[in-house]
């Protein structure tokens, strides 16, 4: 039994990495109350704009030194630092991300485990296009261990070498760039879209942008006090065989109040012939949720988001289930983060009774452009179910980010 | 050199005491710590200016109030650099002022005043009317003022701030809060 439960937590562990994203929702307190400013995506994370690549220098990442006397941004934010002038139509970007992970297992009544396991997470080649009207955006790269789901050749085993496209879509912009109609593989539009992508509100609701991406036509608007995007689900084509496939809907809304405050609401609802990760048949699933982000100072941000989940299938009774994740980033010195983080999870699963709970303190170093270095003490309980004690996981995680 | 009769010498002196009794006593100055900030919109981004630099001088008839657009800041040292710069010109112009009738200003004995009045704002070197709202709260040491304004830097022949593909919408809104005295 314990052995059984330290093989089912081995592949669990491995979802917990963080990975691709470059998203980072406490930009609000600098007054970006939108995504679309820095990143092509309208809703955050990936390739970054222009205008996004001077703001990792002038924002982001500890400064070295006077800023350049002409009033402008070293040559070190442009793709690949400079050293290869792309089109002014045409953004690239290259992400590596990797590192180590140290693991230690608890279950009362036997020996902790413990593991370290090297962690190859991101290596992606990214590429967008803004030209007039037409945006366009996809990204390609291998991928080691996960990453099935964005598998651009589905026989290729969970574990092994695979090629990846995270997503790929092309568009129209619209009403002086407020508005972005797309279609392609896209990153659901649900919650804070932020680096802890595998976070249990991100998990919960299968919004993971490292793999969750799913075919199908999105509408986002953008303007100086409000963001928005629905998206239309046709199911993720990259697996197989068609039954998995996904269809329904996704959203959200959120309000800026003030130049560093805003509140929103989600939503997403879908429905399948069959569950590939949870082997059910006819699955309904159903997530509702708010969130906030508060930039309470230029040094400190807040943000929380709860979700209300559903879970019925025709071979499992209908459950209601919850997650929840409240986060505070405090940047000690500039490019320095101290990142605090506590989530709930309830599976809604007619077995689930009780809360998962976990902890996260992180720092994170943006040192040079391009160049982040982070480490994660993140700390989980797991309830077994009545009369038995939680379940222990304790992780470190050392990663290194490169993104030029 | 000729001395002056005694009985003008006498007036001379009752009229210029009388003066700066009416000055010192009606004079009208911000006091304690002032904030100035104009809030700006971009798709996707709300952006503050703020500062603390505001000076009033009052001659008795007008207030003009003094902003050091120098002194601005928005967050970003490099937006600063060109705002002032290149968009302001603050070496050419540094500092924006604002003029309005003593008179269209009710200050209450106490409690509330709401009310609105046009100044003139000057701006980049051109000047333009525009409406102001203000709350006054009569205190202890003399007033809290809050005043806002809606602002078109078009107006003012301010060219359109743009930096890698975000542009500054041109309406802007003012915002004013301080302390005073006098009257």
């Amino acid at each position: 039994m314990t052995r059984a439960l330290v093989l089912l937590l081995v592949p669990l562990l491995g979802i917990l990495l963080p990975g691709t994203a470059q998203a980072f929702p406490w930009m609000i307190k600098h007054g970006y109350v939108g995504c679309q400013v820095c990143h092509v995506d309208p809703s955050g994370a990936g390739i970054l704009t222009k205008y996004g690549r001077a703001q990792s220098e002038l924002l982001l990442r500890s400064r070295w030194g006077p800023p350049p006397e002409d009033g402008s941004v070293s040559k070190s934010t442009q793709f690949l630092l400079g050293a290869f002038q792309l089109p002014e139509a045409i953004e690239g970007q290259v992400a590596v991300r990797g590192g180590v992970m140290l693991n230690r297992t608890a279950i009362p009544g036997s020996r902790a485990t413990d593991q370290v396991i090297p962690l190859q997470m991101v290596t992606d080649a990214r590429v967008a296009v803004i030209h007039d009207w037409l945006r366009a955006s996809a990204s390609i790269g291998i991928a080691i261990r996960r990453g099935q789901a964005a598998a651009l050749f589905p026989r290729q085993a969970e574990d092994g070498f695979k090629v990846v496209s995270r997503e790929f879509w092309a568009g129209a912009s619209l009403m002086d760039d407020q508005m972005l109609v797309r279609v392609g593989r896209i990153n659901l539009p649900f919650g804070i879209r932020g680096p802890e992508h595998n976070a249990w509100v991100r998990t919960s609701t299968r919004t993971d942008i490292n793999e969750d991406q799913q075919y199908g036509v999105a509408v986002a608007y953008t303007n100086e006090g409000l963001r928005a995007e629905v998206m239309g689900i046709a199911g993720n084509f990259q697996i197989s065989p068609a039954d998995y496939h996904q269809r329904g809907a996704a959203g959200f809304v959120e309000f800026a109040f003030a130049p560093q405050v805003a509140g929103g609401v989600s939503f997403l609802a879908t429905f399948a012939g069959a569950d590939n990760e949870l082997r059910t048949r006819n699955p309904v699933r159903q997530a509702y949720g708010v969130f906030g982000r508060w930039g309470v100072t230029t040094d400190l941000a807040l943000q929380a988001e709860a979700n209300v989940l559903h879970y019925g299938a025709e071979d499992r009774d209908g459950a209601f289930g919850a997650s929840a994740l409240a986060q505070a980033d405090l940047e000690v010195v500039r490019g320095l983060h101290l990142i605090a983080t506590g989530e709930l999870l309830r599976d809604p699963s007619p077995e689930q009774h009780a809360f998962q709970r976990g902890a996260w303190l992180g720092l994170s170093w943006f040192a040079f452009q391009g160049v982040e270095f982070r480490v994660d003490g993140i700390v989980r309980q797991i309830p077994r179910g009545e009369g038995q004690a939680d379940i222990s996981n304790l992780i470190v995680l050392c990663q290194v980010n490169l993104f030029f | 050199m000729s001395r002056m009769p005694r009985p003008i010498v006498f007036g001379l002196m009752l009229m210029l005491s009388a003066g700066l009794a009416h000055a010192q006593k009606g004079a009208f100055q911000v006091t304690g710590d002032p904030d100035v900030a104009f809030k700006g919109k971009a798709v996707g981004m709300k952006l503050v200016g703020r500062t603390n630099d505001l000076t009033c001088k009052d001659d008795g008839q007008r207030l003009v109030f003094e902003v050091n657009l120098d002194s601005l800041k928005t967050g970003i040292e490099l937006r600063d650099k060109h705002m002032t710069e290149k968009y302001l010109e603050t070496d050419k112009y540094p500092k924006a002022t604002l003029t309005l009738d003593k008179s269209q200003l009710v200050l209450p004995a106490s409690g509330n005043q709401k009310g609105s009045l046009k100044a003139k704002l000057r701006l980049r070197g051109t000047s333009k009317d525009v409406p102001v709202s203000y709350e006054i709260r009569a205190t202890k040491a003399g007033y809290t003022i809050k005043a806002t304004m809606p602002v078109n830097y078009k107006d003012f022949g301010i060219d359109v701030p743009s930096y890698m593909g975000v542009t500054v919408k041109p309406d802007l809104d003012v915002e004013v809060a301080f302390q005073a005295k006098g009257a």
